[in-house]
């Protein structure tokens, strides 16, 4: 998988676990909600099944704290990962609030639109590959007028860690200076035209993020 | 208090609980349908921040999971009360 699509599948990630986190506030207020009314009607009734009732309701309530901290923690992860694959596209959120229902339904259509900034960043990322396939015409002239060109490697993209995409040829074969010179002249093309186009589009999507 | 009070009283913290249970599923959902994605986005990801993400989420999911039967045992419990009173 493409470093791009990477990035764009772990934004959408976080948008889903931020929505997940409103809804999680909303569940705990309507908890509490339901705790202060059964409380109040069973105001002086030391009946065994109510206590159960309102005992369950009470854990249930406090189990609302310790997944919102995970929530949380699998946020902030994200976003430390994201800063390390691509610095800049993993903002933190500052304070989680308990959204009100129009902020809930905000959330619903920024999801909504998360998601298709997602599908049009996976429609780019298809693009610069067809940018890099474009590039083979251009061989096929090179292959006609130098006959002897060697075969170049196929690219493998790797994740450093601390970096973009690195695009690194497998073992190539010695040639000879004439041969080499070509062949360094294509590898160049393809790494500039991918990573210029790539940060590019990367650059795009991430004002469009966080324009919403 | 009166019993019809009462029953009025459980009726309504049940209707609040079970708008927290469905709640609480929304936000499993949410969760659950991006996991795949997310599984795939890390694959091979050695970085230790990546590794913790899906942890983390595995854990809420499961207390999600949880808080919604708590809450529908609850419920069920003064359902019962409600019977034998």
């Amino acid at each position: 998988m493409a470093l791009g699509e990477v990035v764009a599948q772990l934004v959408a990630v976080r948008g889903a676990i931020q929505t997940a986190m409103g809804l999680l506030a909303d569940a705990g207020s309507e908890a509490t909600e339901a705790l202060g009314k059964a409380e109040t009607a069973l105001q002086g009734a030391a009946h065994e099944l109510a206590e159960e009732g309102l005992s369950l309701w009470r854990r249930g309530e406090t189990e609302g704290g310790f997944t919102l901290q995970k929530l949380a923690a699998a946020d902030d992860a994200l976003a430390d990962y994201l800063e390390v694959l691509s610095p800049g596209s993993g903002t933190k959120s500052t304070a989680i609030a308990k959204p009100t229902g129009e902020e809930l339904l905000k959330r619903r259509r920024s999801s909504s639109r998360t998601r298709n900034s997602v599908r049009s960043f996976i429609e780019k990322a298809d693009q610069v590959d067809d940018a890099v396939k474009n590039i083979t015409p251009s061989r096929k002239i090179l292959e006609i007028s130098h006959p002897d060109l060697p075969t170049p490697p196929p690219y493998v993209i790797t994740e450093t860690g601390t970096r973009g995409p690195v695009m690194r040829a497998p073992d190539t074969p010695k040639a000879d200076y004439a041969q080499g010179a070509m062949s360094v002249v294509i590898l160049t093309t393809v790494a500039v035209v991918t990573s210029v186009k790539a940060k590019d589009i990367a650059t795009r999507v991430h004002d469009r993020w966080r324009n919403q | 208090m009166a019993i019809d009070d009462v029953r009025d009283g459980i009726r309504d913290a049940q209707d609040s609980a079970q708008a927290a249970i469905a709640a609480l599923e929304g936000a499993t959902k949410e969760i659950e349908q991006v996991r795949p994605a997310l599984m795939e986005a890390l694959t091979g990801a050695t970085h230790p921040k990546a590794a913790t993400v899906e942890v983390d989420l595995g854990q809420a999911v499961e207390a999600c999971t949880e808080m919604v039967q708590m809450f529908r045992d609850g419920s069920a419990k003064l359902d019962e009360y409600l019977t034998v009173t």
